[in-house]
């Protein structure tokens, strides 16, 4: 049954992205200004590289986004998934960021809002906190 | 400080017993040893940054240009003008990679936490978009060159002329010989690399130019400037046989020209081999060895009597 609804809330946020994307076109920021007008509709390989070149710690700006993203798609936020889940399974903003950082690296084709949504299948399965070492395919593998 | 073997004809002044060290010779091997100069300040660049990460770089940096400055004062204090002048290159390019980007990056990546310019891939990093902030610093102190009666830079001579000032000014309080070479040199090569990183910049600006065709017109006129200004210092080099001077009036032909190398690439023209170290190493060696082989050449190229003296 939480599968089954899992499953209608990430189809239900893959149609929103795919309707986004032809509102979304004619989103423009001023000449000049540095970022982008919508990160969520961003290719991967072009936040790999404004990852790499732009600020220290962009990935935790971008995971604020992620959290606001995905509450106005599901009404669910990480503290609510992370509640059950002992010592909040030792996630921080730094694994957190981690996920769709290394999913964007992953598949730079995909775009970001997919990354976003990378994460939220993470969470959502109680999954903890992955080591150093392993990386978001580990996590969809299910390796702790 | 270090001397130059040189073979001088005393009554000529030219160097004896070398047929390669003379006009046009000396004018085309600096200027090919400044323009792989400048590419390989990008690829050192770029490999530090590479290999230490950010956060490292940035401390790193500041350990290096101070390295550079106690260079520089053995510049400063040497007689040679063939060594003061190299001093003041080299010094100059690694205090403007190391401390005047590093502050830039510093502020732009980790303090104000400014993104990249996006326009297809990132066009602009943080670090650009602050030095584009102080185009209005530079041209402050292109006024004070410009109004100096003591520059010896040919084009504000030149402004002088045309802007009347000659005769106002009155004659330079300084002679060839009150010059220091070193810190001269080491002016000029910053100098002139923060005038052609922020020409380079606000034609790279869509706020200014616009995108597509808009920016294209820009940057064609930018080019032609580039190449024909360029190729009249080029020409003027040609003419030169002291390779010192050669050396000093290389480095802004070479940056001029430079120009339109980055707005090439950025058509997609050519590849910037210097941009990626890691991924293009025998190329960006081969750059390495042709620069510091040509460096030693001119180096240790026979000298006229007048490089010889001390001032």
């Amino acid at each position: 049954m939480v599968n089954r609804i899992v499953s209608v809330i990430i189809m239900g946020m893959l149609a929103g992205i795919a309707g986004a994307e032809n509102t979304t076109s004619r989103v423009k920021i001023h000449p000049g200004m540095g970022g982008v007008s919508d990160i969520g509709n961003t290719d991967c390989s072009l936040f790999n590289e404004m990852h790499y070149n732009g600020p220290t710690g962009m990935e935790h700006h971008v995971l604020t986004w992620v959290q606001g993203y995905v509450f106005a798609k599901t009404g669910a936020n990480i503290d609510t998934l992370l509640e059950p889940l002992p010592d909040g399974g030792g996630w921080d903003f730094d694994s957190l960021s981690r996920v769709f950082v290394d999913y964007c690296k992953a598949n730079p084709d995909a775009k970001v809002s997919a990354a976003a949504i990378s994460l939220w299948s993470v969470l959502e399965s109680g999954q903890s906190a992955p080591s150093a070492q392993l990386g978001v395919t580990d996590l969809m593998q299910g390796r702790p | 400080m270090a001397s130059t073997k040189a073979e001088i004809s005393s009554s000529s002044g030219e160097p004896k017993g070398s047929r390669l060290w003379q006009a046009p010779y000396v004018g085309i091997v600096v200027l090919i040893a400044m323009l792989l100069g400048i590419g390989l300040a990008h690829a050192v660049m770029r490999a530090i940054e590479e290999a230490l990460g950010h956060d490292l770089t940035y401390i790193a940096q500041l350990f290096i240009g101070a390295a550079a400055v106690i260079w520089l004062w053995y510049g400063v204090k040497s007689k040679s003008e063939n060594f003061a002048t190299w001093t003041g290159f080299f010094t100059g390019i690694v205090i403007w990679m190391t401390w005047v980007e590093l502050f830039y990056m510093y502020y732009g990546r980790k303090n104000f936490g400014m993104m990249p310019r996006v326009d297809g891939g990132v066009s602009t990093e943080p670090e650009y978009l602050i030095m584009t902030a102080t185009t209005g610093v530079l041209m402050f102190m292109l006024v004070f060159y410009i109004f100096d009666k003591d520059t010896r830079c040919n084009m504000f001579v030149w402004f002088q002329k045309k802007l009347g000032l000659r005769e106002g000014l009155g004659p330079s309080t300084k002679t060839a010989r009150d010059r220091n070479y070193a810190i001269i040199t080491f002016m000029e090569t910053v100098y002139v690399t923060w005038f052609c990183y922020a020409w380079n910049l606000l034609v790279f600006d869509p706020a200014f130019v616009g995108y597509g065709k808009d920016a294209f017109v820009a940057e064609l006129a930018t080019v032609f400037v580039s190449i024909t200004w360029g190729g009249y210092c080029f020409s003027r080099l040609l003419k030169y046989r002291r390779t010192s001077t050669a050396v000093r009036y290389g480095i802004p032909t070479a940056n001029i020209l430079w120009i339109s190398v980055e707005i090439m690439s950025g058509w997609g023209l050519m590849t910037e081999v210097w941009l990626q170290p890691s991924k293009y190493v025998v190329e960006v060696l081969a750059i390495t060895t042709a620069f510091a082989v040509l460096s030693v050449l001119i180096y240790r190229a026979p000298k006229k009597p007048s490089e010889l003296q001390e001032w």
